[in-house]
């Protein structure tokens, strides 16, 4: 098929192009409770074409480009008509001219036997056996990937991977009504032990969830975002220091910058990685298949790089980084224990927590979070908090202990002590 | 303009009617859906042009098989129909299992034979204009933007178009399908060398290229908007009147009572929504709908990704819960009809109970009235986002731009951001006015927990309401 579309666009005259191959196996398995109520198993293929092209006008340079899917089912003469719309397209795509990837030649592919070890996943996962709480429902998605990059440098890489999803959903009794936590574990770590250690770390907070009062109306009180409000906060710099955000004018970061202003809280100190151990979204090359590595954007509170592809980096005259969404925050000096000293609140989930990365607006429904008086710490749900960075940006708190979760390694908690909660009674 | 069905699919009908009639040898029940679903996004701002297939298109096929349980197949090549059955026979056994769980099973589908063909129109095709004009239009846009405002940092002007075929095969039925739609949204981001904003306007609808000179009159409104955030206050948290617009009145009903009633839920025993039919969640000015049949819009199609024909369901009846969303398998667990709401991201994931055009049916007030009724409230116009919790009936929505409402009259006053949360009931309970007016939207994608990407569109009137907000 690779040849075939290579072919066709020597034929028609196509001097720059990228080409993606992206082959996915899979095995998913849908419960409720512990009975297997749907199998399913995927082979599919696919290959995402990019056509550029070169050309004048008004006297100026414009490298125009048009990006289209192939399917394997397409005849050749579809493939052709694709081929040629997409040019046609891309005559009009008024950009900057910006290099293409160069030629490296790399195969890292590695034989997997993932699938082998899907039996021993749905061992751990369904091994912690409480009466309440419980599992209600777990969806297994197990993945064996395939890449291949080529463009027309003479570029051709490829690489391997397994990624696993085990989205699942923990209920307990409670006193007046049942109550369910919602859980969406991302890895590639495949061993039992780490997989059934999740599961018991969410059940086990499941029970406070049906304990849990509403949330009390209390101003001003420091907040401590729990593992997940931490990592979507600090996701604000690493949008803020995007080159592809700062070219669209999402962003106005400046190299150089003082980006968390005047601090006199934890520094935040932040680096891209392609390589976090066992993350879903760890990778060798990225899209343009130019080769990753791990990269400081952020030393100290201060922006010393931006992330972005060859395209974004080029417009901003700025070496490529490649473009990758894991990265790793430097841990804070207080413990947990530090952090939690006085009145505070601690939120550890939510319906759907969010940062808009344009303006630093942050907010979320509370799901589960505990009220600490001085005195006792007590679980709580429902109501919202919500704040803005750069008001919590100077004076937040970073802890000491780390977690690993999807794209993010850092300080499992953040203190802010400018946020505002709504609550309930 | 008639929408004309993809030719790929229609070649591979005779080998899908042989790869079913082979399976069936073999289970006594097999299901072949084929899509074959294409489109461009074109995207202008200060910056460049983008042009790329729709995130949305794809070409393959699903196989489902009753083996004591339902097993799928996903595949994309067509070649050798003798290989594939071997291969999916193969892919769907088990070949082990922990001792720590078992297979669920379930009665064989019942099915009536039929055989049709659907197709909708729209006033242009997508391939009659060029990308040209249609690059074009959109740059007429940006460029008005930045006439407007010397605040404004950049203007995306973004128009996509689909067209969605799709082949039902299965032992009893054959069906197709194909239709178009399009999604536009305005994007203006501005800065006054401090802060920085954004606002969007968003279009949708079974349309073609007609959606472009929609588009093109909300440039000045997307700026305005922008604008007016930059001198948007916060809100302090508390309970407030408020009136919803049917943006955001449709992520009430979409968040509230659509993924509070899909029927997958039920038979998880994720849906408190099971105790309550028959009850009274609402008050009596709440009407809700759902259904691929029950409006126009980008979630109206003529049959589901599991081949039920598409229904219009009444949820909600002068505020007493009626009937839930149903997909194939939940309904045959549940011991209740399917509603046509089995819906697939793609080819390649699994077939859930999902939402299609959810709405408010309108009432009899009119705005004007409904904001004289308020001393101290908000008018919610823009939302962003939306979060369902169905087991505890609690609800999320994010709502971006909101005007202060004093002694009966609209202020300048605008607030931004605002968290709008609240139990379900309280708030639809609290639904003191409703307006005569009504709209749908449909741009965006519609999750399941943080997956499993659908169109839906949703809407209805205004609304009047209690709601907290943070």
């Amino acid at each position: 098929m690779i040849n075939n579309i290579i072919k066709i666009l020597k034929d028609a005259g196509v001097k720059k192009w990228k080409l993606i191959e992206k082959g996915v196996k899979s095995k998913e398995l849908f419960f409720v409770k512990n009975d297997l109520d749907m199998n399913r198993a995927k082979d599919v293929v696919k290959y995402q074409l990019t056509v550029y092209k070169d050309f004048k006008d008004g006297g100026k340079n414009y490298m125009g480009s048009s990006t289209i899917l192939i399917h394997p089912t397409m005849s050749e003469k579809e493939m052709k008509e694709r081929v040629s719309k997409a040019i046609f397209a891309a005559g009009f795509v008024k950009n900057e001219p910006y290099p293409l990837a160069e030629a490296i030649e790399k195969d890292l592919k590695k034989p997997s036997d993932a699938f082998d070890k899907l039996n021993d996943i749905v061992d751990a996962i369904f091994t912690p056996s409480i009466p309440d709480p419980w599992l209600n429902s777990v969806e297994v998605f197990l993945n064996d990937e395939n890449v291949r990059i080529l463009n027309s440098n003479g570029l051709d890489v490829s690489f391997n991977k397994n990624r696993l999803e085990i989205e699942f959903i923990t209920n307990s009794k409670g006193e007046k009504e049942e109550i369910e936590l919602y859980w969406d574990l991302k890895t590639s770590d495949l061993s039992p032990d780490s997989i059934s250690s999740k599961v018991l770390d969410a059940l086990n907070v499941t029970v406070d969830r049906a304990l849990a009062k509403p949330t009390p109306k209390i101003k001003n009180i420091p907040v401590i975002f729990d593992e997940d409000g931490t990592k979507e906060i600090l996701s604000y710099y690493v949008e803020k220091a995007s080159a592809l955000n700062v070219y669209e004018h999402m962003s106005n970061a400046k190299i150089g910058e003082k980006i968390q202003g005047n601090f006199t809280g934890s520094p935040v100190t932040l680096s891209i990685d392609p390589y976090i151990d066992d993350s879903y979204y760890s990778q060798p090359f990225d899209e343009d298949g130019l080769a990753l590595n791990k990269v400081k954007v952020i030393d100290n509170g201060t922006l010393v790089s931006y992330w972005g592809n060859i395209r974004f980096s080029h417009y901003l005259k700025v070496k490529p980084t490649g473009s990758l969404t894991n990265f790793v925050v430097e841990a804070g000096e207080k413990t947990m224990n530090d952090l939690r000293k006085d009145k505070y609140m601690e939120l550890k989930t939510f319906s759907d927590f969010q940062v808009n990365a344009l303006t630093g607006d942050f907010g979320g429904e509370i799901r589960l979070g505990w009220y600490h008086d001085g005195e006792k710490k007590i679980p709580i749900t429902g109501g919202s908090v919500s704040g803005n960075v750069k008001e919590i940006q100077e004076s937040f708190e970073l802890s000491k202990e780390t977690i690993k979760d999807g794209n993010y390694f850092g300080p499992k908690a953040l203190k802010a002590y400018d946020v505002k909660i709504a609550g309930v009674k | 303009m008639k929408v004309e069905f993809s030719e790929f699919l229609e070649n591979s009908r005779e080998k899908i009617r042989k790869l079913v009639t082979k399976l069936n040898k073999h289970y006594d029940y097999v299901s072949v859906l084929g899509t074959d679903c294409y489109g461009t996004v074109f995207l202008v701002n200060a910056n460049g042009v983008e042009v790329r297939d729709s995130a949305w298109t794809e070409r393959g096929f699903v196989v489902r098989i009753h083996d004591e349980n339902y097993r799928e197949f996903s595949f994309n090549t067509l070649e050798d129909v003798d290989q594939l059955e071997k291969e999916i026979i193969d892919s769907v056994k088990l070949s082990k299992l922990s001792d720590k769980v078992k297979i669920s099973p379930y009665p064989t589908v019942e099915e009536e034979k039929i055989k049709k063909d659907f197709s909708s129109e729209v006033e242009i095709l997508p391939q009659s204009v060029s990308a040209e004009k249609k690059i074009e239009k959109l740059s007429n846009m940006k460029d008005e933007a930045f006439k407007l405002s010397d605040k404004l940092k950049n203007f995306n002007a973004i128009y996509e178009e689909v067209q969605v075929n799709k082949l039902f095969v299965s032992t009893k039925k054959e069906l197709s399908q194909s239709y178009i739609w399009s999604q536009g949204y305005l994007q203006a981001v501005v800065s006054d060398g401090k802060k920085m904003k954004d606002n969007f306007e968003s279009f949708s609808g079974l349309k073609g290229v007609e959606l472009l000179d929609e588009m093109k009159g909300s440039v000045s409104k997307t700026v305005r908007e922008a604008e007016a955030l930059l001198n948007a206050e916060r809100l302090e948290p508390g309970e407030y009147d408020v009136i919803c617009s049917p943006d955001v009145a449709g992520v009430i009903a979409h968040e509230a009572f659509g993924h509070g009633v899909e029927m997958d839920m039920f038979v998880k025993g994720r849906a408190k929504a099971a105790e309550y039919m028959n009850k009274r969640v609402g008050s009596d000015l709440v009407t809700m709908h759902d259904g691929a049949a029950a409006a126009k819009e980008v979630s109206s199609y003529f049959f589901d990704d599991e081949g039920t024909l598409a229904n219009d369901t009444v949820i909600i009846e002068k505020g007493i819960l009626k009937a839930g969303l149903s997909d194939l398998l939940s309904a045959m667990k549940l011991g209740t009809e399917p509603t046509g709401n089995g819906k697939r991201q793609s080819f390649e994931r699994k077939a859930y109970a999902r939402m299609t055009n959810t709405f408010f049916t309108p009432g009899n007030d009119n705005l004007d009235d409904m904001i004289k009724s308020i001393k101290h409230g908000y008018l919610l116009e823009k939302y962003g986002s939306g979060m369902e919790d169905p087991k505890n009936w609690g609800i999320q929505v994010m709502v971006t731009y909101a005007r202060e409402i004093k002694d009966g009259k609209l202020t300048d006053k605008v607030i931004s951001p605002i968290i709008v949360t609240g139990y379900v009931p309280d708030l639809l309970n609290s639904i003191s006015m409703v307006s005569n007016d009504f709209k749908l939207s449909g741009s965006g994608a519609c999750g399941k927990g943080y997956k499993e990407f659908v169109k839906v569109s949703a809407g209805g009137p205004y609304i009047k309401a209690k709601a907290r907000l943070g």
